[in-house]
């Protein structure tokens, strides 16, 4: 079923539209996922077919419940897919162990999560400087990354505020500066304007393009934001666990 | 290190739960190193008072001498063991006893005692009962050499209670009479009461006389045999490796034992081993209530943070890290505790070094431990040891009881754990 095979339908599963001719970094192949509600089986994927090229700006669309999330967890390495395989910069991510997979997380991958999900405790600087340390960056490239970011994000001023002192768009983009700390190669942005108002969704979203024009970085976002929607290169449609549509088109750099 | 950093990190941002923990386990580790100077002070200071009391740091006496108590059993020749004993690092005095049971009268009136042959010079230097701070009436013994009237009857020097008995006062006289050792015929002298003491002890004050040893020995038919050798020394601690030391500077002697005050008297030893039990268990039981509340307090803020620890974990924190961070966590909990505890507990310790609490008062006027009456203040002592050890304790208490919650975080799974509110 995964194999050479090109099926006639709308999962296109190597050559995406519009194709810019560049690299593969995600590839997602036959991808199945099922979760277990007591007794009842609910698939949440379905033999998804997907790759993402290097410097994508891509958004995932869909109403809730159609496997957005489901598949950026699984891309992110955060969760197993039941069937099918992925692989992630080369590397097929069911041949990783635990730890491996934590690193892989560390090293090549940035989260964005619809909650901030920032570390309490931390401030803005240290939630941005955590994957850093943890990364065993030397404390004067820590501090230079940190403070560039911060400033990119449009933070500067407020490094040592604690995530309860930031509105919810000042939190999401401590997020984003730290997502883009690690230096990964790919940004998965979970809803990231879910909670925002619609200014501050626009804001963030036009940052987030600027970063992947200026810094060249991969990001995949799971949104029905018509905001974010609109801004994307690619939108991959999903509905009921698979992929309707996925269509590029030429967004101008604002 | 990084560990470290984001343990220090939220150990100091989750203010009141660390200070609450914090203070639990400081206030208990500073209560048991004021506990444990206030114990080993009163301890100490029994044990001397008991040594004081005629008895010795170490006793050299005949063997057998100790379970029977009879002039059967002699140290044939004391001043052989003087001579070494005195060499030995560590000895203050040592000083040579004659003891045996006898019958105290004065005209029809008689009471059964234990007499004590000892040095009129000495002994009011290494005996408590000898000294003036127990003194009720007269004085202490005299040489015979010292005395006016170097043919009359020498000195006796008896207790309060046993003088009220036989209705003596100072300058009276009564006759003692014992065993010799070479007959079984009695033998008697008479004797001028020279001074009364009183310990606050019945056994003592109403059935123990003192006199010189020259007049105990002429009185038994002694030469210059005695019943007791007793080694006085520095420090208590040293007790065991002086007894140690003594016999093997002896000599295997088939007619000596050589004892130290733990066994010579171990009534009183004993009370204080377990005394110290009762210490131990006492303290055992609050460190389990801490060791409850530290887990309770940690496994809580692991359920707290659970999202935490998810979000942790997706951005690339390792299981491991995830440990070793919690543990670090701990890890200053218990050190920056330590300090705290430290400082409050040897604070505590030298005001009471200081002041002392007075024992005997607190128990209402008079508090006996092991037959002794103690009417002195307890002080704290502590050794460094003593601190050194208890700290660890606290410490280990701290991480031990950390595990648990910590390796319940490492099982957590990512996305899970986020989706925990």
């Amino acid at each position: 079923m995964s194999d050479s095979n090109p099926s006639p339908d709308s999962n296109p599963p190597e050559s995406s539209p519009g194709d810019s001719g560049g690299e593969v970094l995600v590839h997602v192949s036959g991808v199945s996922k099922i979760y277990q509600q007591g007794t009842i089986e609910v698939a949440a994927l379905s033999e998804v077919d997907l790759s993402i090229m290097r410097g994508d700006f891509a958004v995932l669309a869909g109403p809730s419940g159609s496997g957005k999330t489901t598949l950026l967890n699984l891309i992110g390495a955060l969760d197993k897919p039941t069937g099918g395989e992925i692989s992630v910069d080369g590397q097929s991510l069911a041949a990783l162990s635990g730890r491996q997979l934590a690193q892989l997380r560390l090293r090549k991958l940035g989260f964005v999560f619809q909650a901030y999900n920032l570390i309490p405790v931390l401030s803005a600087y240290e939630n941005a400087e955590y994957v850093m340390l943890l990364q065993g960056t030397p404390p004067s490239e820590r501090r230079k990354r940190v403070m560039d970011l911060l400033g990119s994000v449009g933070l500067s001023g407020m490094e040592h505020r604690r995530p309860a002192e930031l509105s919810g768009g000042q939190q999401q983009r401590v997020a984003i500066a730290r997502a883009l700390a690690a230096n990964p190669s790919m940004v998965l942005a979970d809803e990231p304007t879910a909670n925002l108002d619609s200014k501050t969704g626009s804001d963030l979203t036009e940052l987030m393009r600027e970063l992947n024009h200026e810094r060249g970085v991969t990001f995949i976002i799971s949104s029905h934001d018509p905001k974010v929607i609109e801004r994307a290169e690619r939108v991959i449609k999903l509905e009921d666990g698979r992929i309707i549509s996925d269509e590029r088109s030429q967004v101008d750099a604002a | 290190m990084v560990s470290l950093l984001l343990g220090w990190r939220s150990f100091v941002r989750h203010k009141r739960r660390s200070i609450i923990t914090c203070a639990a386990i400081s206030v208990s580790l500073a209560m048991m190193i004021m506990f444990v100077g206030l114990a080993d002070d009163g301890h100490a200071r029994m044990a001397e008072l008991g040594i004081r009391m005629g008895a010795g740091h170490v006793l050299v006496q005949g063997k057998g001498y100790q379970q029977e108590q009879t002039l059967d059993q002699l140290v044939a020749d004391p001043d052989r063991i003087v001579q070494v004993a005195k060499k030995l690092p560590g000895v203050k005095n040592v000083i040579v006893r004659v003891r045996s049971s006898g019958l105290l009268s004065a005209g029809e009136l008689s009471s059964a005692v234990l007499m004590s042959g000892v040095d009129p010079k000495v002994e009011p230097t290494v005996s408590d009962i000898a000294s003036k701070t127990k003194r009720a009436r007269g004085n202490y013994l005299r040489r015979r050499a010292d005395m006016e009237f170097k043919a009359g009857p020498a000195d006796i020097y008896l207790g309060d209670e046993l003088a009220k008995k036989l209705k003596v006062d100072v300058g009276d006289r009564v006759v003692l009479t014992v065993s010799p050792i070479d007959s079984s015929r009695p033998s008697s002298a008479a004797f001028l009461v020279r001074g009364t003491f009183r310990l606050g002890l019945s056994e003592l004050d109403g059935g123990y006389v003192e006199l010189p040893i020259s007049e105990a020995r002429k009185l038994l038919h002694m030469d210059k045999q005695a019943t007791q050798v007793a080694v006085l020394i520095d420090e208590l601690e040293g007790a065991d490796s002086t007894t140690a030391a003594l016999q093997s500077a002896l000599g295997p002697h088939q007619e000596l034992e050589v004892l130290s005050w733990k066994v010579a008297l171990r009534e009183l030893y004993e009370a204080i081993v377990l005394d110290d039990m009762g210490l131990y268990l006492m303290m055992a039981i609050i460190f389990v209530i801490v060791a409850i509340g530290i887990f309770n307090t940690v496994l809580m803020s692991v359920a707290e943070r659970t999202r935490e620890f998810g979000v942790m974990m997706a951005i690339g924190t390792s299981k491991f890290r995830l440990l070793s961070i919690i543990m670090a966590e701990a890890t200053v909990l218990a050190l920056v505790s330590a300090v705290v505890g430290l400082g409050l507990g040897l604070l505590g310790h030298s005001i009471i070094a200081d002041v002392g609490i007075d024992v005997a008062a607190l128990a209402g006027g008079q508090y006996e431990f092991a037959g002794i009456a103690f009417s002195e203040k307890i002080y704290s002592r502590l050794s460094t040891w003593v601190v050194v050890k208890w700290t660890l304790v606290v410490i280990g208490i701290v991480l031990v009881s950390a595990i648990y919650p910590a390796l319940r975080a490492m099982r957590l799974e990512p996305v899970e754990a986020m989706r925990h509110v």
